[in-house]
Order: C-alpha cells, then structure tokens, then sequence
C-alpha cells in the first residue's frame, strides 16, 4: 500500500527497496546492538520526496526512522520492526554558498567533510569535525549535535546551525531558524538540533563556515603515566587557555593505532596528549609555550611539535584512525561516551582502570579530554562465555561513575536506543515528560522514530533504573544537574 | 497554605518548587520580572496579571573554576556574577546592555540579550549548558547537565532562552564560563557608510580575530555632538587576548590595513577605549525617551539596512543612534521624534525585503501599546503555539505578549 501510494506521488520503483538483502542493510547504524528490519527503505532525493515518505507514513500509521550515513554510534537510526527507512543520503543539493555570509546551505546528504571542501579554496571550513566526517551526513550531524575534536574551541553542531529545513511527522515542510541569527520566536532550531530524529526529518541545512585560522600548531606530548596526562589536561584548561582540541591516548589506544597506521607514536609511554592550537600567530606560539611549561611540569618525557603539515597530518591519521583499530586489540568492543567536568579527569581515569581489573578486562582510551568527553573502549571476546555481559556490565559502571563525578552519560555519540534505559539516571521523571511534551509538540503522530532517546516499559522493562541523586545534590548544595 | 497570586500582585518566591507551587495554584495570568530593567506593556488581560519577580532567588549555586562552569540562579545581577569570577580569571562571556543597572542572569537569558562581543562568544544560547525550568502549569525541570559536552535529552534551554517569559520561569542556569583576557586594544575606523562593506570584508578575511566589530553612528542631538565623525559613521574592531603582545601585534596589523587602504584609524587603549565601547553600550540600550528596535540581517547587507535607516529617519527628521554587530549581522537603532513609529514599520518592510526581520527591543514613552513588537510571525509559527500549548497549557504566562499573539 505504501508503495502504491508512494509511486503515485511520482517515486520512481528503484527509489523503493523492498527485497530482503536490500531490508538487511538498513537493519541497524553504527550502533549495531539494536537490529530490526524496516518494512521499506525510501532513497529520498529531495525534500518532495521526504514530505510524500512521511505523509505516506502519517496515513498509515507506519512507524518511520530518518537516516543519513548510518554512522551513529546510539542506534538512533534504528528502524522499528517493518517500519519506514526514510533514506537522506541522497538528498546532496548544495542550495547555496554566500562566501560574504559565512554560511553554506546544503541538503541533509551532504557530508561533513564536503561542507568544507565548498569552501577550502577560499580560505573557510565548517568547524564541527566528528571522526566520521569523511562519511558522516549533515543531516546526521544536526539529528546527533556532532562533536569531535576541534569542538573544544570551535563549539558543536548547535553552534554551527543556522536555520533548518524540516518535514515535520504531519509532513509539513516547515523552516526553523532562517539564514539570519536570531529568528524571532521560540528557538525551535536550537531544541532540534540533537534530538536524534524525533521532531522530524532535517531536508535543507544552514551552517556557518569560518575562517581558517592563519597558524596551527599541533604537539604531541607523551607521559609516564594517564594520571600525569590528566592532571596537564586539567593544569591547562584550569591555566585558562583554550587550545582548539585536546586529545588523549593511553598505551592500549597507542598500540593499535600504531599497528595500524604506522605513525611512530612513542609505545613507550604511559599516555599521550595530542594538542592543537590554532588562530593568531603569536597566540599560537605564546599557547604552546605556556602548555609546555605545564605538561614538563606535571612530568612529560617529551613534548613534540609537529614540524610540518605532513607530521600533523600523521598524528591526526592515527587519532582518528583509533575506532577502527581496536580490531587489531580483541575481537570484539564497546565504546563507551561519558563525559566527566575536567578537573575530574585523573579521578575518573583511575577509576575506570580499578574497575577494568576487577572486571579482568581489558580498556583502552581515546577521548576528547579537553572537552571531558571519554571514551574507554572495553574490549573482549564474545566467543568467550559471559564476555558481553561483563563488558557490558563494566561499560555502564563506567557511565555511571562519570555520573558520580557530576558528568553525563553522552558527550557525543546520544541516547539513541542505547542509553534510553540509562536516561532516569540523569533526568527525574518530571524532567522526561516535559522533554515528551516537547516531543509531542512537534509529533503528535508517535510514529517518528519511536523507541528512542526516552525509557519505554517496551525497551527497558516495567521499572527503568532509578533516578539517584547526585552527590552535590545530596549535601543540600545544588539542585540537580 | 497554598498562596494564590493576586491580579496585580507581586510575588518573590525564593526556590524553583516555591514558584511551581504558585504556578499550580491557579489566578490571575502572571509576568515574570529580573533587575526590571527593560520593561515592556504588560499583556491586556482581564484580569490583570500578577507579577512573579526573581529576585530572591540569587547567588551562585555552584562554581567549578577549573572546569570553568558555574550554575546560576535567575535573579542573580550579571555584574555580581562577573565580580565573583573575575578572581578566578573567568567570567560569563556576555556584555548586553542595562548590566550596570542590575540586569539579571535569567531577564539576560529569557530576552536573549546580547552585545558587541557576541562576534567571538555568541549569546546566552550558546553559553547555557543546563537549566531548572518551571513550566507554565508549575511542573519543575531539569536539562542538560553541568559539564560543557553533553548530548543527553532535549536541549529545552535554548526554548526557554529569549521565550521572553512565555513558557514559564527559568529558575537556575548553567553556563560554560571563559577566560578573562585582560589585554585589550580597539581600533577606531573612520568608516562612512559607503566604505562599510568594503572594510568589514578587509577584518572578515584578515586572519585576525577580533572579539567585537561593531560600526555605529549617532545623530541624536543631545548625544551627539554634532557633524562629528561618529555622526557620519565610525567602525571599531576590538582585540582581547591573553597577552598585551598578541593583543598590540593583531592591533597593529589591522591599523596597516588601514594605512593601506588610506583609511583614517587609531588604536584606542585604557580610558579612551572604554569610553568608545561605553558608547555603543548607550546604544544598544537607548534612553528612557528612545524607540529602540533591532533588526537581523545577513551580515553582506549592513550597509542597506543602515542606509535604509538614515534615509528613512532623515526624510521624517527623527533623530536615529544606531549600531550595527557588523560581522553578525545584528543592527540596533535608537529612535526619536513624532514620526518613529512610521520609520519603525517601514524599515521593518526594508529590512524583510533583505531578508530579515526588526523587532522592538524598547518603549520609549507611551507608544507601547500603538507599535507592532514582533512584526509578521514567523513561518513556523503554528509549531510554536502547540509548543506554548504544551509547556503553558494554561495560557498563563505573559499572554500574548510574544509572537503571533502567543
């Protein structure tokens, strides 16, 4: 029926796949620990095609999941079971470049990476940069409110996010935000960028792109201990300087990043920081001066600026290149996306180790620690008995420890289907209905992308976690965060 | 006993649960009121709306200097917040107008105010990481956390950010702090209307990093001295950074871009530059007789929009200040005289010609009730009032009072 309808409304039949290889493909994103078989994909073209999906699936009462890339590392691309894929991918027009602006207009297909090759000839980039961005969809990134590393300086996706075109779940076609800043009313742009495709599917994006700045400065600092490279990550943000990223790699991540792209990182050391600085010329060298002070201090063995764009170029091929080498380490890994206040980040760190020793498991780090933004990989075995259930269990603890320490179980990767159980742990009821009134606001149809981001009986049985109070909140100090 | 607000009453509760329990108790629709220092006609209810004031609810919740975040509770004056940061090198990275007057933290948050140094640090908005919010049917709620990177849950801060009041209280706020940098040089361009495009250009693909640009010129008479260079129009650009070196170096190279281009300029520092920016600040604020209105552009069309104001203001002699954050696209203008009402709705049609859009930021006199705040609503409108359905199913917070009559 869908189909029919959806040929009447001018989709040609190669745009509808419906064979059971084609559904499998669709099952699951970069999650993977959700999979349900959608009913049908839709490759959209254009928003035309998106608003006859959506009304189709309003008629019908068919539950439907926008999707991008299908990188998401949440499951929030997850269909339910015989739903709709309303496939984005292929809604790649770049509607607008305005260089005098400082803004690019594209569809939700576009990848991030070739937002900024739009621009790059004439000296901009778009700032947002997830490890994905070769493949990542912008579409994708305004669903998630992307991070990645160069976010510490530059800010997230919300940040960067203009003005949004949406087909709302009624399937109207509606703009939220403009190509101005400060659109008059209620900043429905600002609520539905990371909302995780449950207001509705974006069709036209608006980012502002930025001068590139005219010195960069890339450094890679080793230590003798994760302890020590956590307290210069915390020497330097609490020294008041704002390097452009902060990246951290313990000796596990080293290994397989090593391995797997030759970088020459010293597998020596306990950890490594990997530090960015970029903008004005004498504040690049001035940063960099006052970070190598405080790195010697806390005890760096060595502290390496990168003598040219080539060694730059290979510290970053190995950092980014960290996910897919855990490979090389086990067979099998979850990722984990706390995020912790950075004055926490020695704490934290040794925490996860007591607690990957008590588990017997093995837990390698590659995070954004200038952000706070962890993300221990526990890696395992699953052909081992009880070996996912144990990494599991020792990935929540983790979580749930970055809780403890006033942090969030999210920095990045979102809610999803993954965390949806964990969400009482941060948010009290009330706090999760109003969010559902927000949600109601824009879907009164319940059929956008279901089962995500919210505690459902259906996904975590009768009685999710319970809220627990914070520490602070505990001693009468704050209320709750 | 449970308090029922009065109409015309005025009630200070000190806690978010205080203010909920009087949102659920039922009465009178209600406005919600900071540092009171920019007032706006209250909504033609009957019967009158009762007055919800934040200000015992003030103080720092919590301050973590070497994470730099701190938690904020709304009534909360943003120069008492600066002066408790500023010992630890931080400070909320804002600088709207009315702060020595005693604007507060949420009447900042909930009208979105802003000031020149957006260019570098953007608004509220972009600076809130969590909130407590009271919904208008008294449920209290939490979002976002108190760490800088977070992704779990709806972002309903930013709803509530520049909602003017019409979702209900916002009661504490979480805000990712920045480092204070205490060098700071400004250079003064003598900048016509004409040469604004070309110029602003020059410092957007300079390299530098300016925190502010802001051009302005002001022909109200008992500001202005008159035929003065400010009166033709005149451009600053300044520069804040860590060390007074980097701060004097980016100074100096946008003054030889200047010689270059023969343009007249000189780099302000210490009294004279606080004086400039104080300037602007009177601006972006007007006076107590002025209609001040803002408007939204692209930043590419600032010149039209200011060219459109002076050329409206002049042909209906009404006396006009105005300030435009170049680089961003914000344009403010102070206007005075008989005829401003008439100025206001047709740079409203110039400047939606543009593609953007003005809105009244203040009332001068007692023309509140005959000027048009919000001009047309926007195209999302219909979403936004199922949004005021849900979050104030009561329809009792400022109604009507924001736009398209929510």
């Amino acid at each position: 029926m869908l189909r029919r309808r959806l040929l009447d409304a001018g989709l040609r039949a190669e745009q509808l796949l419906e064979s059971p290889g084609d559904l499998d493909t669709y099952d699951h994103d970069g999650f993977g620990g959700s999979r349900h078989r959608p009913g049908l994909v839709v490759l959209c073209e254009n928003a035309g095609d998106v608003v006859s999906s959506v009304k189709a699936c309003r008629d019908a009462s068919v539950p439907w999941v926008a999707r991008g890339a299908g990188t998401g590392l949440s499951g929030g691309a997850t269909p339910s079971d015989g739903g709709v894929v309303v496939a984005l991918a292929g809604c790649r027009e770049v509607a607008e470049v305005a260089l005098a602006d400082g803004l690019v207009k594209v569809g939700p297909g576009v990848t991030n990476l070739e937002v900024s090759a739009l621009v790059g000839a004439e000296g901009l980039f778009y700032a947002p940069d997830p490890s994905s961005q070769v493949v990542c969809t912008i579409g994708g990134n305004v669903a998630e409110n992307s991070g990645g590393a160069h976010c510490l300086k530059y800010g997230f996706t919300t940040h960067h996010v203009l003005g949004i075109d949406v087909v709302t779940p009624d399937g109207d076609l509606v703009t939220l935000g403009g190509d101005v800043v400060d659109a008059p009313g209620y900043d429905l742009r600002g609520v539905f960028v990371g909302s995780e495709g449950t207001l509705g599917a974006a069709v036209g994006i608006t980012v502002r792109v930025v001068a590139k700045p005219q010195a960069v400065r890339t450094v890679l600092a080793d230590f003798p201990s994760v302890t020590a490279a956590g307290r210069a990550v915390a020497g330097i943000i609490g020294a008041q300087i704002v390097p452009a990223c902060l990246e951290m790699m313990d000796r596990l991540a080293m290994e397989a990043c090593e391995a797997a792209t030759g970088a020459g990182l010293p597998l020596d050391a306990a950890a490594v920081l990997i530090i960015e600085c970029d903008g004005y010329p004498v504040c690049v060298e001035e940063d960099i001066a006052a970070i190598e002070a405080i790195c010697r201090d806390v005890g760096a063995r060595s502290f390496r600026v990168a003598a040219d764009a080539t060694e730059r170029a290979t510290i970053w091929r190995a950092r980014k290149a960290a996910f897919a080498a855990m490979g090389r380490l086990a067979p099998d890994y979850i990722v984990q996306d706390g995020v912790v206040p950075r004055g926490a980040l020695p704490a934290v760190l040794a925490r996860i180790e007591e607690l990957a020793a008590g588990a017997g498991l093995r837990v390698a780090n590659v995070f954004h620690a200038g952000d706070g933004n962890l993300h221990p990989l526990v890696l395992f075995d699953a052909a081992d008995a009880g070996a996912d259930e144990a990494a599991e269990a020792l990935s929540e603890e983790i979580v749930t420890c970055c809780l403890e320490l006033g942090g969030s179980i999210t920095g990045e990767h979102g809610v999803g289907t993954d965390k949806a159980c964990l969400m009482p742990l941060m948010f009290s009821e009330d706090d999760l209905a109003v969010m559902d009134r927000v949600r109601r606001a824009f879907d009164q149809t319940g059929l956008c992308n279901p089962d995500k981001v919210f505690p459902t009986p259906r996904l975590c049985g009768e009685s999710p976690g319970p809220y627990r109070r914070h520490p602070i909140e505990q001693a009468g100090v704050a209320e709750r965060w | 006993m449970v308090t029922v607000l009065e109409p015309g009453g005025l009630a200070e509760p000190k806690t978010a649960a205080a203010a909920a329990e009087l949102l659920r108790a039922g009465g009178p629709p209600v406005v919600f009121t900071g540092g009171g220092t920019k007032p706006c006609p209250p909504p033609h209810s009957s019967p009158a709306p009762a007055t919800i004031s934040t200000g015992s609810m003030t103080g720092i919740v919590f301050h973590d200097p070497l994470d730099g975040v701190a938690i904020v509770r709304a009534g909360t004056a943003l120069a008492d917040l600066q002066a408790e940061l500023a010992p630890h090198g931080q400070w909320l990275a804002v600088d709207p107008p009315f702060v020595e007057l005693g604007a507060t933290v949420g009447g900042i948050f909930s009208t979105n105010d802003a000031g020149p140094r957006r260019l570098a640090y953007g608004t509220m908005r972009d600076l809130v990481i969590g909130a407590t919010l009271v919904t208008g049917d008294g449920v209290v709620a939490h979002s976002g956390g108190r760490v800088i990177k977070n992704v779990a849950g709806f972002d309903l801060a930013r709803l509530y950010c520049g909602a003017f009041g019409t979702l209900g209280l916002v009661a504490e706020i979480a805000l990712r702090l920045h480092p204070l940098r205490h060098a700071s040089r400004t250079v003064a361009v003598t900048c016509p209307l004409e040469e604004v495009r070309e110029m602003t250009q020059a410092i957007r693909s300079s390299g530098l990093s300016p925190t502010a640009v802001d051009w302005h010129f002001d022909a109200r008479q008992a500001v202005a001295g008159g035929g003065g260079p400010v009166e033709a129009g005149a451009l600053l650009a300044r520069f804040e950074e860590r060390s007074e070196r980097a701060t004097a170096a980016q100074a100096g190279d946008l003054l030889r871009l200047c010689e270059l281009r023969r343009v007249d300029a000189t780099i302000l520092e210490g009294d004279r530059e606080l004086a400039a920016w104080a300037a602007i600040d009177g601006l972006l604020a007007g006076t107590a007789s002025d209609l001040v209105v803002r408007a939204v552009t692209r930043p590419s069309r600032t010149p039209e929009a200011a060219g459109n104001l002076r050329q409206l203001a002049g042909a209906a002699e009404v006396e006009c200040g105005f300030v435009s954050h170049a680089l961003v696209g914000v344009h403010t203008a102070c206007l005075r005289g008989a005829g401003r009402a008439a100025v206001l709705a047709a740079w409203r049609s110039a400047v939606e010609r543009l593609g953007g859009h003005v809105t009244v930021r203040r009332f001068g006199g007692e023309e509140g009730d005959f000027v048009d705040r919000w001009g047309p609503p926007p195209q999302a409108v219909a979403l936004m009032r199922r949004l005021k359905v849900e979050l104030d199913p009561h329809d009792r917070c400022a109604p009507g009072a924001f736009v398209g009559g929510i």
